[in-house]
C-alpha cells in the first residue's frame, strides 16, 4: 500500500517544503518511490497476483476497493515512477519550475492517480483514478504553459473529458449486467452477447482513443504538447498515453472479447493510418516540439493496431514499445526544450550549428534520436520487430505499410536532428549540457539499451500476466 | 582457447577501441587514439586469421538468449564457417590498413578520436554481420553498418558550405538503407513463418536435408524480400542513389565503407542463403537482370563524371551490379572471389584518391588534377596498379575474377555476355580516362596549389603498397584450371564449397579450356584497346574534360546521372511533401479540428437563437408561463 | 342538499366562476399592466381568488384543513406584499418610476 501512498503524501509535503530545498527533496522523493517499486520487484514471483489492499465492505456505490499488481501492473509502476523521477530531474534545472511547490505536488498527484490506475481491480476505482490523473496534468499546462494556451487547454479538457464520460457510461451500462459488482474478475467472467460487448467497448474505445490518441481523434495532442510546459508534454506523452494503452489491454479486450472481431480491423486501420499520416505530416513541420508531437502519434498507433493481434509477441512487443516510448518521448521533448530554454524558439529553420558549440548535447541528441527511429541495439527495435512481425503475420499488407514506419521514422527524425544541429558555427551561444541533464539523458539510453539487447527482463516479468489475460480473451472470442 | 571463445573475442575488440576513443579519446594525443583503433583492428584480424587456419566445421558460439517467447526464440549467438570467416579477414584486414591510413589522413581533422570511434564501431557491427549465427543478428549488423556509415558520411556536419548538404546525404544513405531494411524484415518475418526459425544452421538443415520447402510463392516472396534488402545496402537498381552521394563522407570511410565492406553485405547475405534462392529460380533471373541493369547504369554514369571520388563511386556500384550477375547464375564462390579482389583494387583506388585529394589540398575535381606522376610517385604508382586490376588488364587480380563472371556469363546466354562486355569495356574506359587525367598532361589548379602537393606520410602510403601488392596478386586465390593443372587452383572454390551450407551442393558448369582461353583474350584484346586509345586520347593529345555546358547530349545525359534523383523526386519526394502539406492544413487543421470546432459552433449557434426568448420583461415571461399552463392543462385535460 | 352549501341557498358553482373570474381578472392585470403597485394588487387579486375558493371547497367537503390553508396563504400575501411593496420603493427611488415597462434587468 506504501507504493500508493508515498506519491500522495509526497504530493500534500511538498507544499509545506521550504522553497530552497523543494527541487532536492522532490527528487529524493520520487527516487524514494523508484525505491519502493524495486523492493516489490525484487520479492516478485513471475505470474504471481500481489494484492495491495482490498475490502469487501458494500459501501457507496457497492466498491468492493481491490488493488494490487500483477507482471504488467508492476512493469507499469516501475515505469511510472521511472519516468517521474525522470522528468524531475529533467526539469531540475528550470528553476521556476522545479521550485514550484504546487508544481511538485502536481506531479506526485499525477503519480498517485497514475498508480491507482495501474493497481485497480475495480473498474469504479479505475475511472476515478483515471479522471484523477487529468487535473495534475491539465493543472500543470494551465500554470505554466505558453501564453496563449487557454483555448487549446480547453479543447484538451473538453475532449478527454467527453471521452471519459463515454467510458462512464459503458461502465454503468456494464454495472447493470451484474448485481452492480465492479470486481475485475466478476466483469471479465460475464458472458454478454456480441451488440452488448459492442456498445459497452465503444465507451471504453472512445475514452481510451482520445487519450492515446488514435487517428481521427487526434487533434488536440499536437496543439496541447506545444503549449504546455516540458514537464506536462513529457507527463502526456510519457505517461498518460500508456495509461490507455494499458487499458485496453487490461480492461477492454478482457471485458469484451465477444465484439472482438467486430472492432479488431477498425482498431488496426485507425493505428496503420495513424502512423503513416501522422509521419507524413511530421516531415515538414518545422516547430520541434510538434513534429515530435507528431512523431508520437506514430508511435503509438502501431502499439494501439499491435494489441489488437492476440497473441504473446504482440501483446509483449506493445509492451516493450510501450515502456520505450516512454523513455524517448520523455528524451526527444528534453532535447527540444534544452534548444528552446536556451534560445527561446524551436523553429528549425532558424536553428543550425548547435552540434559545434555543444558536442555533448549533439551526442546525446543523436542517441534518443537513433532510439526514436528504433535501430537494433535499442529497446525500440525489439517493440517493432514483435509488432510489425505479429501485424504482418496476422495481414501481410498491413504488416508491411505499417513497416513504413521504419523508414517514415528516419525521415523526420533526422530532418528535425539535422536541420537543429547540424551546419555552420552560428553566432548564437549555446551552453552545452549540464550536469544532471546528462544525466537525465543517460538514464533514458542507458534503460533503452539495455532493453534493447537484453529484453528478456522486461518479458520474463509481463509474459505470465500477459498469458491469463490473452487466455481469458481467446476462451470467450471464439 | 577454443574457437567458441576466440569468436566473442574477435568482436570484442574492436568495441573496446570504439569505447575508449569514445569516452577518453578527446583527451589522448592523437596518435594514441589512432594507433588504438588501428590496434585494436589488427588483433581481431590476428584473431580471425587464427581461427581461419584452425576451422574445421562450423563454429556456433551460444553468448545469450535474446528473446524468448513461446513460439520465438532468438539468440545472440556467433557462427563461424569458412565463408564469414573469409568475410572476416576481408573486413578486419583491409580495415586495418584503412585505419593506418586514417592515421594520416585525417591528421589535421579536429574530430580524430570521433572518427577512428565511429570506424571500430563499423567494424563491430560489419562483424556482428558476417558472424552471427542468425539472420536476426545478421539483421542487428546490417543496422548497426547503416547507423556508422551515416555518422561517417555526415562526419563533416558543421563544414561552412557542404555541412548541410553532407548531413542530407547521411541522411539519404540511412533512408534508402532502410528502404531494403525493411524488405529484408519482411523476408525474416516470412522465414519465422515458414520455418519457425532464423538460425543459419536449422534453416540449411530444413532445406537440405530434411528437404522441408516452403511452396514455390512463398520461397519467391522471401527471396525477393531478401534481395530488397541486398538493393538497399549494395546500392542495385533502384536503391542505389545513395552511394555517389555518400562520398561526402571523408575518403578512408568509402574506401572501408562504401566500397569494400559494407556495400558486399547484400552479396554475403545471398551467398549465406544460397540454398533458399537455388530453390527460386525466378528471383535469380530478377538478380541477375537487376545487376546486369546497374552495372551497365552505373558504368554509363561513371563516364562523364569530374568528381575523381564519384568515378570511383559509379566504378563500385557497377563491379557490385558485376557481382550480382554471378549470384544470378548462382556462382557463389566467383562473387566472393570478386568481392575480395574487388575489396583490394577498390579500396585502393580509393585510397589512392584519398592521397591526391590530400596532396591537392582538398581539390576532388579532376579537371583542376594533372601532371601529378611525378609529384606524387608511390601514389601514382599504385593507383596504375588499381586501375589496371579494376580494367582487367592480364594477370592482375580483377582479370581472373571478372573472367570467371563473363565465363559463367557467356555459359548461359551470349545476350548477357555482349551486355557484360559493354559494361566492362565501359568500365576501362572511365578508369583510363580517370588515371590519366589526373596523373599525366599539365597541373591545372593555381600555382599556389601547385606548390603544395606533396606525397603522403609513409602511414597513408603503406598502406597503399600492401593493397597494391594484394590487388596485383588477389587473383591467385583462386587460379582458373587451365593455369595450374593441380591443387594450387580454385583455391578460394575448394574452401568455401568445404563447409558452407548449401555451396557444395550447386554445380556450376564451368567453360571448357578452348572457350576460356577466347574468352580471355576478348578480355583482354578490349583492356588493351582502350589503354591504348585512352593514351592517345588523354596523354599524347592532353585532352582535358570539357565543361558542363559544352558536353554533347549523351555525355550531358551521363554527366548529370541519367537524372535518377530528380526521377525519384518527382516520384517519391514531391508527392509526399505535397501529402504532408495537405495533412496539414487541410485534413489536420481544416477537417478534423472543424469538426470539433463545428460541434463549439453549433452549441453557440443555438443558444444565440433561444436566447431572445429572454426578453427581461415580466410581463412576458409571465405570458409564456400561462400559455404553458394552459398547455399542460389542456394536454392533460384531452389526455383524460 | 347536494351541490348547496351548508346553511347556504347558494350552490357551489358560483362560488367556482366568480373565483374564475376574479383569477383571470387578476392574472391579465398582470400581463397587460405596466404600473408595478397594480401587477402586485393583480397578485393578491389571485391569491384571493384562490382563497375563495379554498373556503368554498372547505365548506362543501366539511372538512377544516382547506380553511387553514386560506390563513398560511394569506400570512404569504402580505409577506410578499411587504416584499414586493418595499423592492417598488426602492426602484422608484432608483429609476423614479414604477412602470415594469423599463426594467429588463433580467435579461443580462
Amino acid at each position: 500500500m506504501e507504493l500508493l501512498i508515498l506519491p500522495l503524501a509526497l504530493s500534500l509535503v511538498s507544499l509545506i517544503i521550504p522553497k530552497s530545498t523543494r527541487r532536492f527533496a522532490a527528487l529524493l522523493g520520487a527516487l524514494a518511490s523508484i525505491v519502493i517499486a524495486v523492493v516489490h520487484l525484487t520479492s516478485f514471483h513471475a505470474g504471481a497476483f500481489v494484492e495491495l489492499f482490498s475490502s469487501n465492505h458494500q459501501t457507496f456505490f457497492r466498491m468492493t476497493y481491490q488493488m494490487g499488481y500483477d507482471g504488467l501492473g508492476l512493469a507499469m509502476i516501475l515505469l511510472t515512477n521511472v519516468i517521474v523521477f525522470v522528468i524531475l530531474l529533467a526539469n531540475f534545472e528550470n528553476v521556476n519550475i522545479a521550485s514550484n511547490k504546487m508544481f511538485n505536488s502536481m506531479v506526485f498527484l499525477m503519480q498517485f492517480a497514475l498508480l491507482g490506475v495501474f493497481t485497480s481491480f475495480d473498474l469504479i476505482l479505475f475511472y476515478i483514478f483515471w479522471e484523477l490523473s487529468l487535473i495534475p496534468v491539465f493543472l500543470i499546462a494551465f500554470w505554466f504553459g505558453e501564453k496563449d494556451r487557454k483555448r487549446t487547454l480547453l479543447i484538451f479538457f473538453i475532449y478527454t473529458f467527453i471521452g471519459s464520460l463515454a467510458m462512464l457510461f459503458s461502465i454503468f451500462y456494464i454495472g447493470t449486467l451484474t448485481t452492480g459488482n465492479y470486481d475485475y474478475q466478476t466483469l471479465v467472467d460475464i458472458e454478454m452477447n456480441t451488440k452488448t460487448a459492442l456498445v459497452v467497448c465503444m465507451g471504453f474505445f472512445f475514452a481510451f482513443a482520445v487519450k492515446i490518441p488514435l487517428f481521427p481523434f487526434h487533434t488536440w495532442q499536437p496543439e496541447t504538447y506545444t503549449k504546455s510546459p516540458m514537464a506536462g508534454t513529457m507527463l502526456l506523452s510519457g505517461l498518460m498515453l500508456k495509461m490507455a494503452l494499458f487499458g485496453i489491454l487490461r480492461w477492454m479486450l478482457p471485458l469484451t472479447p465477444e465484439a472482438y472481431h467486430c472492432y479488431k480491423y477498425v482498431i488496426i486501420v485507425l493505428g496503420l493510418i495513424g502512423v503513416i499520416y501522422a509521419a507524413v505530416i511530421a516531415m515538414k513541420q518545422n516547430d520541434l516540439k510538434k513534429i515530435f508531437a507528431y512523431a508520437s502519434i506514430s508511435h503509438v498507433g502501431l502499439i494501439a493496431a499491435g494489441l489488437m493481434i492476440l497473441s504473446i509477441d504482440a501483446f509483449t512487443g506493445a509492451v516493450v514499445q510501450m515502456v520505450n516510448h516512454a523513455f524517448v518521448a520523455v528524451g526527444l521533448f528534453l532535447a527540444a526544450d534544452i534548444i528552446d530554454r536556451r534560445l527561446g524558439r524551436r523553429d528549425i529553420q532558424t536553428l543550425g550549428g548547435i552540434a559545434v558549440k555543444a558536442p555533448k548535447f549533439a551526442f546525446w541528441f543523436a542517441v534518443i534520436c537513433f532510439a526514436a527511429v528504433s535501430v537494433p541495439l535499442t529497446s525500440g527495435f525489439i517493440g517493432e520487430f514483435l509488432l510489425i512481425k505479429e501485424l504482418f503475420t496476422d495481414n501481410a499488407w498491413i504488416g508491411v505499410l505499417i513497416g513504413t514506419t521504419l523508414i517514415l521514422a528516419c525521415v523526420y527524425t533526422f530532418r528535425a536532428y539535422q536541420l537543429s544541429m547540424y551546419g555552420k558555427e552560428s553566432s548564437f551561444n549555446f551552453n552545452d549540457l549540464t550536469i544532471t541533464e546528462i544525466i537525465t539523458f543517460a538514464i533514458i539510453s542507458i534503460i533503452v539499451v539495455v532493453f534493447g539487447i537484453y529484453p528478456q527482463l522486461l518479458i520474463d516479468l509481463v509474459k505470465p500476466s500477459l498469458e491469463t489475460i490473452l487466455m481469458t480473451i481467446k476462451e470467450s472470442s471464439i | 582457447m577454443s574457437i567458441q571463445q576466440l569468436l566473442p573475442l574477435l568482436l570484442l575488440f574492436p568495441l573496446i577501441g570504439a569505447f575508449i576513443n569514445g569516452t577518453a579519446g578527446k583527451k589522448l594525443p592523437k596518435i594514441v587514439a589512432g594507433s588504438l583503433a588501428t590496434l585494436m583492428t589488427f588483433v581481431s584480424f590476428l584473431i580471425a586469421l587464427t581461427i581461419f587456419l584452425n576451422l574445421d566445421q562450423p563454429v556456433r558460439s551460444l553468448l545469450f538468449t535474446m528473446i524468448d517467447i513461446d513460439s520465438l526464440h532468438l539468440d545472440a549467438a556467433l557462427y563461424a564457417d569458412n565463408l564469414s570467416m573469409w568475410m572476416t579477414l576481408i573486413i578486419t584486414g583491409v580495415g586495418s590498413l584503412i585505419h593506418l591510413f586514417s592515421m594520416g589522413y585525417m591528421s589535421h581533422d579536429k574530430g580524430y578520436y570521433k572518427f577512428f570511434t565511429y570506424l571500430n564501431l563499423f567494424i563491430f557491427s560489419m562483424l556482428i554481420l558476417v558472424l552471427g549465427s542468425n539472420y536476426f543478428m545478421l539483421f542487428f549488423g546490417w543496422e548497426g553498418v547503416g547507423i556508422c556509415s551515416y555518422l561517417l558520411i555526415g562526419f563533416h556536419y558543421d563544414d561552412e558550405q557542404k555541412g548541410l548538404l553532407n548531413g542530407l546525404a547521411a541522411r539519404k544513405a540511412f533512408i534508402m538503407n532502410r528502404i531494403g531494411d525493411l524488405g529484408l524484415l519482411i523476408g525474416l518475418f516470412l522465414m519465422l513463418l515458414s520455418f519457425g526459425t532464423l538460425e543459419y544452421e536449422q534453416v540449411s538443415r530444413m532445406v537440405l536435408v530434411d528437404k522441408i520447402l516452403p511452396n514455390g510463392n512463398m520461397l519467391f516472396a522471401i527471396t525477393i524480400c531478401l534481395f530488397i534488402g541486398a538493393t538497399g545496402k549494395s546500392a542495385q537498381i533502384p536503391l542505389f542513389t545513395w552511394l555517389p552521394d555518400a562520398m561526402a563522407g571523408p575518403t578512408p570511410v568509402s574506401a572501408l565503407i562504401h566500397a569494400a565492406t559494407m556495400v558486399t553485405a547484400g552479396i554475403f547475405l545471398v551467398v549465406r542463403s544460397n540454398y533458399l534462392f537455388h530453390y527460386a529460380p525466378f528471383t535469380r533471373e530478377i538478380i541477375l537482370y537487376i545487376g546486369l541493369a546497374t552495372s551497365i547504369v552505373a558504368a554509363f554514369i561513371a563516364l562523364r563524371q569530374n568528381d575523381i571520388k564519384k568515378v570511383l563511386a559509379y566504378s563500385t556500384v557497377s563491379q557490385l551490379g558485376l557481382i550480382f550477375v554471378a549470384l544470378g547464375l548462382e556462382a557463389y564462390t566467383t562473387a566472393i572471389f570478386h568481392v575480395t579482389t574487388h575489396a583490394f583494387f577498390k579500396a585502393l583506388l580509393f585510397l589512392g584518391s584519398g592521397s591526391v585529394i590530400h596532396a591537392m589540398s582538398g581539390e576532388q575535381d579532376i579537371r583542376k588534377m594533372g601532371g601529378l606522376k611525378d609529384k606524387i610517385r608511390i601514389t601514382h604508382i599504385t593507383f596504375l596498379i588499381g586501375t589496371l586490376a579494376i580494367s582487367g588488364f592480364p594477370l592482375f587480380s580483377g582479370f581472373y575474377s571478372k573472367d570467371e563472371i563473363l565465363g559463367y556469363a557467356f555459359g548461359h546466354s551470349l545476350t548477357i555476355y555482349i551486355l557484360l562486355v559493354i559494361s566492362v569495356t565501359m568500365t576501362a574506359i572511365y578508369m583510363f580516362r580517370l588515371y590519366f587525367v589526373v596523373f599525366h598532361g599539365t597541373f591545372r589548379d593555381s600555382k599556389d596549389v601547385e606548390h603544395h602537393v606533396h606525397e603522403s606520410p609513409l602511414s597513408m602510403t603503406l598502406p597503399l603498397m600492401v593493397l597494391a601488392v594484394l590487388s596485383v596478386i588477389g587473383g591467385v586465390l583462386n587460379l582458373p584450371g587451365i593455369f595450374l593443372h593441380g591443387s594450387g587452383t580454385h583455391f578460394l572454390n575448394n574452401l568455401l564449397n568445404k563447409n558452407v551450407a548449401g555451396l557444395d551442393q550447386i554445380h556450376n558448369v564451368h567453360p571448357d579450356h578452348t572457350t576460356t582461353l577466347i574468352l580471355m583474350g576478348v578480355a583482354v584484346a578490349i583492356c588493351l584497346t582502350t589503354l591504348f586509345i585512352s593514351s592517345i586520347v588523354y596523354k599524347k593529345k592532353g585532352s582535358v574534360p570539357s565543361e558542363d555546358a559544352q558536353l554533347s547530349a549523351w555525355e550531358t545525359f551521363s554527366n548529370k546521372k541519367m537524372y535518377w534523383d530528380e526521377l525519384y523526386d518527382i516520384l517519391f519526394v514531391k508527392p509526399i511533401e505535397w501529402f504532408s502539406k495537405v495533412f496539414y492544413t487541410i485534413v489536420d487543421s481544416f477537417i478534423l479540428s472543424g469538426i470539433i470546432e463545428g460541434v463549439v459552433r453549433t452549441v453557440a449557434f443555438s443558444g444565440d437563437i433561444v436566447r431572445k426568448w429572454q426578453t427581461g420583461k415580466v410581463n412576458s415571461y409571465i405570458l409564456w408561463m400561462v400559455f404553458g399552463i394552459i398547455g399542460f392543462i389542456t394536454y392533460y385535460l384531452i389526455k383524460l | 342538499m347536494e351541490g348547496t352549501l351548508l346553511n347556504s341557498g347558494v350552490s357551489l358553482q358560483f362560488y367556482i366562476i366568480l373565483a374564475t373570474i376574479i383569477f383571470c381578472i387578476g392574472v391579465l392585470g398582470v400581463m397587460i399592466r405596466r404600473n408595478a403597485i397594480i401587477i402586485l394588487m393583480c397578485v393578491e387579486l389571485m391569491l384571493n381568488a384562490v382563497n375563495l375558493l379554498m373556503v368554498a371547497f372547505s365548506n362543501y367537503h366539511g372538512k377544516g384543513d382547506g380553511q387553514i390553508f386560506v390563513f398560511f396563504i394569506m400570512v404569504v400575501a402580505a409577506a410578499e406584499a411587504t416584499v414586493g411593496l418595499s423592492i417598488l420603493v426602492l426602484l422608484y427611488r432608483n429609476r423614479k418610476t414604477v412602470d415594469i415597462g423599463l426594467f429588463n434587468k433580467l435579461k443580462d
